[in-house]
């Protein structure tokens, strides 16, 4: 591998084009991200309720299948039959007490164990196991799972940092803050994004597009540059970001200095007919009415205004990804709140108002890249040199975070 | 019935000819228009990918999509089914089934969405007028992003 071509500055204010191309790169990023030592986000406690639940996911493109035993643990595995490697659990989610492989009829416990081979001993002596066949050495490929307010994270990593370590103070506080109280899912949305998964991981990081590319925001006063606001950094490497602003803490003067060399970013004179989708009820312990939190290497947690939601990113090959928007809402919720979060769900997702833009810069940005590997993008907004924390938005130092944190995981 | 497969193939001309001020006219003004995946139906999460309760908020929608919002650049073309037609009282429902394709700048068309729509419809002085239509989608990943309406 030629570091040369993909890492252009030191500080990881430049990276080269090929990282979003190349199948070489996809194959490393199997092994030393998605089954490293670090944490990638699964799925929320509560989607796993009861004994028996499990669901199927994505960790990198390694199908995963998460279940709760029925003593309660949560267990996750590869979704793979030890026998002949089919997918085991074909279905999205469900309640089983074992699984069986559809081919052969293998079948094993909620703890990953093969409990059953049908003719095991083959008819009447012939055919069937070798004697020397041992049931019990056979077991899924486990994936090692530990959960922070009721947020499950997991790491196919032999030697993982403990959980809280790897995310640091700030992050684990903030998660307790968006899972404050016991909460219940309201519903998913999927997203077919064509590029590569790690442009959805800079386009999450990058405060600095929020209140330009994203118009809505800006031009009804949800999120613009002008507020009060910044980029939160955290992990040994700064792979993980918070972005944050408050609503109503700009002024008329500042709004206009920052939008006056844009065309049609901000034009106030638009209204909304029916301005609801804009309220802001705070409910949550933290000041902020956006928070975006993103955790190397799959995770996302949001609140935008009172949308509170995951999102999950799975790559799908080098050109592809989805992403998997979990909404969630709190067991207390009012009517009025239920309500409300139900129209927000407006604001994000495939469809939002505010974010439907993302799909669109994620593939114009991987399609042209594509065509000149050799060439390497400029990571400069928010400054050079040493990767910290920033107190504007208008800011790109948590793509160098994550691309510090990549580079390491990668070992290049 | 017949009158019900005009109305419901204007309203899809009309999306095809991105002419939404009129798209919108067949519309109550306390209509309800939502785009559901099907997968959060069978659940029973009633999440929306779109959401407009209100004629005001389609308003919305488009002022958004023409003043603020960044997306494909592309065209759309509805295929509609024959609506399956029941009455209850004044109201008429009609679930139609529903193919989207896009066509890019290049010439080139992609299947965008199938699903259905389950229509409410009555009868006013003007014609026939939409209470309520969901667009429930069999298609609920969403390829690119969901822009222009269905």
């Amino acid at each position: 591998m030629q570091l040369d071509t993909l890492k252009r500055a030191k500080d990881f204010s430049s990276i080269g084009y090929k990282v979003f191309h190349s199948e070489e790169i996809y194959d490393r990023e199997r092994s030393h991200i998605f089954s490293g030592n670090l944490w990638n986000y699964v799925c929320l406690d509560v989607e796993l309720a009861e004994p028996g639940s499990f669901i199927t996911t994505y960790i990198g493109d390694i199908p995963v299948l998460v279940n709760r035993t029925m003593d309660g643990q949560l267990k996750a595995f590869e979704n793979r039959c030890q026998h002949r490697g089919t997918k085991l659990r074909r279905e999205a989610r469900g309640k089983e007490t074992t699984h069986t492989c559809v081919y052969h009829q293998w079948c094993y416990n909620l703890d990953g164990g093969l409990v059953g081979i049908p003719f095991a001993r083959g008819k009447d002596g012939k055919g069937g196991l070798p004697p020397e066949f041992d049931r019990s050495s056979i077991k899924l490929r486990e994936m090692k799972l530990a959960t922070i307010h009721g947020v499950v994270f997991g790491s196919f990593g032999d030697d993982p940092p403990k959980l809280e370590d790897y995310l640091g103070p700030r992050v684990v506080e903030l998660i307790g803050n968006l899972f404050y109280k016991p909460v219940k899912v309201l519903g998913y949305q999927r997203q077919r994004i064509l590029g590569n998964w790690k442009l959805y991981n800079e386009n999450v990081r990058d405060t600095n597009h929020g209140g330009l590319l994203h118009m809505f925001h800006a031009t009804f006063g949800l999120a613009r540059l002008s507020q009060e606001g910044g980029a939160r950094l955290d992990g040994a490497t700064r792979g993980h970001n918070t972005s944050y602003t408050t609503y109503g803490t700009d002024n008329e003067s500042q709004r206009k200095d920052g939008y006056s060399q844009t065309k049609k970013v901000m034009q106030e004179t638009f209204k909304l007919a029916d301005p609801s989708i804009l309220h802001f009820e705070r409910e949550l312990p933290g000041e902020e009415s956006l928070v975006i939190l993103s955790t190397f290497p799959n995770g996302v947690f949001q609140q935008i205004s009172n949308s509170l939601c995951t999102r999950q990113i799975r790559p799908r090959g080098v050109d592809e990804m989805e992403l998997y928007w979990t909404y969630y809402g709190f067991v207390d919720d009012t009517p009025e709140m239920a309500e409300h979060r139900r129209n927000q769900a407006n604001l994000v997702g495939p469809g939002g108002l505010v974010s439907m833009e993302d799909g669109e810069a994620v593939q114009l940005v991987h399609e042209e890249t594509k065509a000149s590997p050799e060439a390497a993008s400029r990571i400069i907004i928010g400054g050079l040199g040493e990767i910290k924390d920033s107190e504007s938005l208008v800011t790109e130092m948590p793509l160098r975070g994550f691309w510090a944190t990549y580079f390491k995981a990668m070992d290049l | 019935m017949l009158d019900v497969i005009a109305f419901q193939a204007k309203s899809a001309a009309l999306l095809d000819a991105a002419d939404y001020d009129r798209w919108m006219e067949d519309f109550d003004e306390d209509c309800l228009y939502q785009v559901l995946s099907v997968e959060n139906l069978d659940l029973g999460y009633d999440l929306p990918l779109l959401l407009a309760k209100n004629k005001n908020m389609l308003r919305d929608r488009i002022l958004s999509l023409r003043e603020a919002n960044i997306y494909n650049i592309h065209r759309d073309r509805h295929v509609l089914s024959l609506p399956v037609v029941t009455r209850e009282g004044d109201l008429i429902k009609a679930v139609t089934s529903l193919v989207i394709y896009q066509s890019d700048q290049e010439g080139i068309s992609t299947l965008f969405a199938v699903g259905r729509y389950e229509d409410e419809i009555r009868e006013s002085p003007q014609g026939l007028r939409l209470k309520r239509r969901d667009v429930i989608l069999d298609t609920y990943g969403i390829v690119r992003l969901l822009s222009t309406p269905l």
